[in-house]
């Protein structure tokens, strides 16, 4: 049921009336509501991946939209949710969020700007003033002195919006004006709608969702003076032996790897980018400073919005939302029987490709096998796939899960030939299924996977191409293993990437999730990487055929694990998740005593939902000494 | 190399008339990997099912240093956890920000939840500007009275939360900090509202 805010209530009247008379008021002796005469039209949950309680809930809020720009509001949601889960590794991680989005009607469209500014006597703006939900504005509202600082005169008013949603770990004010303007005020963030607004959406969200901190310097900023950060991805260390990404670092690689110039690099270029980009070390300049601190990569997107992640913020992601995944399905294709393979040509096999959909937990997941091309059939053929089709929540109560399914045989050139009609079946929560039809017949089964292999970076030393002087054709067919179960796959999915000597490439891929092997197992990832050649009747050059193989009890037995592996022919980094086992409880205590867990308790014993312990206070501090508190994560 | 270059354009030349000769008779790419989309299916928000897990509060710091409370509510959500006082201690020790613990109690003055948060000092201005050689920019907007959320722990019988804010000192753990009351505020959970909404 959609919830609406206190200003639809009755008490909306006198909200109105005050807006009328542009006053604070207290409704009820408890709540202050500046009436601005916002309105919520709705609250739409765009990805639920589970309880409130557990996952991280992010709210959309838009403010200065009026009824008429309600779909625009909407569009520019869609637009920052797809950029925020396109993100690698985000997307393979998805379940571990809820987004909502809450549709708030101003009275009037825009914001409020002004001529002047604290300090700042032109902005480059004439004064504004906009009646709208939030009372956003320049220079935060009207009450600060950075210009673009976007924020509100009255953030309880965004807090009031926000609490329309089931919940509010984290919270981005979209405001409806074209200007360069964005502040966050801790887990509240107000942003402007420039061209560019969906990638910055991400960088802030890197701070946050994830602690992440700013990779980028000022030119004109002078040294950084401070201790160690905190942050995982920024540092003062000047060796490698108390780096605390060293791990990352390959022995090759010079720490620090890039300095700025002498006396601090004033008035002089910036340090150039000829390094490999994918090249973990330590590079001068971050934290807004220009000396003294080092950020992990040459670029992230905590540096340029527009990059993706570099490898440390990337196995941070992981590492913080590991625990928060759900027990998510696996689809696997096992094998595919063609009965009728359509195909008239006397000189035999029909070309096969199919279509899927898989339906499941409010997500739909499209796809194709094979990625490319088709795959040869006669009638009566039945071949093995193992392909890992993608992970689909588990389904929503009164909403199974399901697939549709068009199979087709490749019909050059007066279209494509159907097998049988297209085909939708249900997909049980977990076990085998099939898709049985005239034509053809398709085995698979679904999955409880609790690991997951991504690949994400591939760096080609050689591109072994041997024509003219352009980029090579590069692809990569990889094999995950987990020791009973395989599954293969190809980068890209169609055609090649093009690539030249030492470029990088962002795979971004979720190769494979696979249930973990067992303690004394192996998962092995094997992986081979081609130079197409192209029309060339000598076949692809092969630049690399190598297995790496983990031990799960040494490797990634509880958390997430990144591997840098450097070859002759190439270089890759990749990332291993292992979704642990759900939190049943954590107990907390201060000196005072009682037994202290410093991690999670995780396991399957049935703990059911205990009273905290209470304990009569005395005068403070006494009390804060003699305290004990269960949290209960699970209901 | 140029004559393998030239070698293989004939190569191309020849390949490519076969291939038009013989249409679609190539072999088969071996399978690849999958280039999914996922599609979002929006559907009304919806309360999770279960009881209340935290009480999500709405707090103004005052210039007299002390919260007034905006709001309080039943919600089913994670509690804020405690922050990390070595990722803090920095912003911390240049009032860039203020560590607070709470105690919540019952009407008997019983201690029931305790925990700690950040409270914010500054705001963090990013944005793009086009016309820079870094193209992101940044500048801090000190905040006078700022307004946070916190979920604390849910319990029914919480009838008044009380803060102290909790000064840098030289130990690694704050509670041998100097201690500063920052007062208490009342928590209205009445009978009817102890649900979420």
């Amino acid at each position: 049921m959609t919830r609406r805010h206190p200003l639809l209530s009755p008490r909306r009247g006198i909200a109105l009336l005050a807006a009328a008379l542009g006053c604070v008021i207290t409704v009820g002796g408890a709540r202050q509501i500046h009436a601005d005469g916002g309105v919520v039209d709705g609250v739409t949950t765009l990805l639920l991946s589970g309880d409130t309680a557990t996952k991280i809930d992010l709210v959309f809020l838009g403010d200065g939209f009026t009824r008429d720009q309600q779909a625009d509001y909407n569009a520019k949601v869609d637009e920052a949710v797809t950029a925020f889960l396109g993100a690698h590794p985000i997307k393979a991680l998805r379940s571990a969020f809820n987004i909502h989005r809450v549709n708030v009607i101003s009275p009037e469209s825009g914001t409020d700007k002004f001529a002047t500014c604290g300090t700042s006597t032109d902005t480059g703006d004439s004064d504004v003033s906009r009646r709208t939900a939030m009372d956003s504005g320049y220079c935060n509202g009207g009450t600060g002195s950075v210009y673009r600082c976007m924020g509100t005169s009255n953030p309880a008013l965004a807090q009031g919006f926000a609490a329309n949603a089931p919940d509010d770990d984290v919270v981005i004010v979209l405001v409806n004006d074209s200007g360069y303007g964005g502040c966050a005020f801790g887990s509240q963030t107000f942003l402007t709608l420039t061209s560019r607004f969906a990638p910055i959406v991400v960088h802030e969200l890197g701070h946050a969702m994830f602690n992440l901190a700013d990779e980028y310097r000022y030119d004109s900023d002078d040294t950084f003076t401070g201790t160690e950060p905190q942050r995982v991805d920024i540092t003062i260390a000047t060796s490698r032996e108390n780096l605390k990404w060293g791990d990352l670092v390959l022995p090759g690689t010079a720490v620090p790897t890039q300095n700025q110039a002498p006396n601090c690099g004033k008035d002089a270029d910036l340090p150039d980018r000829s390094v490999d980009a994918d090249l973990v070390g330590t590079f001068e300049g971050a934290n807004h400073n220009r000396c003294g601190i080092f950020r992990p990569q040459y670029d992230c997107r905590m540096r340029e919005n527009d990059l993706e992640f570099c490898s440390v913020c990337r196995r941070k992601i992981i590492r913080d939302l590991v625990t928060k995944l759900n027990d998510d399905r696996a689809v696997f294709f096992a094998n595919l029987l063609i009965r009728d393979d359509e195909d008239p040509w006397p000189r035999g096999n029909g070309e096969i490709y199919l279509h899927y959909d898989l339906h499941s937990g409010g997500q739909t997941l499209s796809g194709r096998w094979p990625a490319e091309g088709e795959s040869s059939f006669d009638d009566g053929d039945a071949k093995d796939i193992n392909f890992f089709a993608g992970v689909m929540p588990q389904p929503l109560p009164g909403e199974p899960s399901s697939i549709d399914l068009r199979v087709r045989e490749s019909d050059w050139p007066d279209g494509d030939d159907d097998l049988s009609s297209d085909a939708t079946e249900p997909l049980p929560v977990s076990g085998a299924f099939s898709v049985d039809r005239d034509d053809y017949r398709l085995n698979g089964n679904v999955e409880s996977a609790d690991l997951r292999v991504l690949l994400d970076v591939l760096n080609v030393k050689d591109d072994q191409d041997g024509f003219f002087t352009g980029d090579g054709d590069i692809y990569v067919e990889y094999t995950v293993s987990n020791g009973s179960q395989s599954v293969t796959g190809r980068w890209p999915a169609s055609d090649t990437h093009s690539m030249g000597d030492h470029d990088t490439a962002y795979m971004n891929v979720l190769a494979a999730s696979l249930p973990a092997p067992p303690a004394d197992g192996t998962l092995s990832i094997h992986l081979r990487v081609f130079d197409e050649d192209g029309f060339l009747a000598d076949g692809d050059d092969q630049i690399g055929d190598d297995t790496f193989t983990f031990s799960s009890a040494d490797d990634f037995g509880a958390t997430a694990t990144t591997h840098v592996r450097d070859l002759s022919g190439y270089r890759i980094t990749f990332s291993i998740a292992k979704r642990p086992p759900p939190v049943i409880g954590r107990l907390r205590t201060n000196q005072a005593g009682l037994e202290l867990a410093s991690a999670p308790i995780r396991g399957s014993l049935d703990v059911t939902r205990a009273a905290p312990a209470i304990v009569r206070a005395g005068p403070r501090p006494e009390s804060h000494r003699a305290l004990a508190r269960m949290q209960t994560a699970l209901p | 190399m140029g004559s393998q270059a030239r070698s293989g354009l004939r190569h191309r030349h020849v390949l490519l008339v076969v291939l038009l000769a013989s249409v679609s008779c190539s072999e088969a790419t071996p399978p690849g990997a999958l280039d999914s989309q996922v599609t979002l299916e929006p559907r009304p928000a919806a309360q999770s099912s279960g009881p209340p897990t935290t009480i999500r509060l709405v707090l103004q710091l005052q210039q007299d240093g002390t919260f007034r409370m905006i709001s309080a509510e039943p919600r089913r959500g994670e509690v804020t956890p405690d922050p990390s006082v070595e990722d803090n201690r920095p912003a911390l020790a240049e009032g860039r920000a203020k560590l607070v613990e709470y105690s919540a109690r019952n009407a008997g003055g019983e201690v029931v939840a305790t925990g700690r948060f950040i409270v914010p000092l500054v705001a963090v201005s990013e944005f793009q500007d086009p016309n820079a050689s870094t193209r992101i920019r940044h500048s801090e907007e000190r905040l006078t009275t700022p307004t946070i959320r916190v979920a604390v722990p849910y319990q029914a019988s919480i009838a008044m939360i009380a803060f102290d804010s909790l000064e840098p000192g030289a130990s690694a753990e704050p509670r041998e900090w100097k201690r500063t009351t920052m007062g208490e505020v009342k928590v209205p959970l009445a009978p009817q509202n102890q649900q979420p909404r």
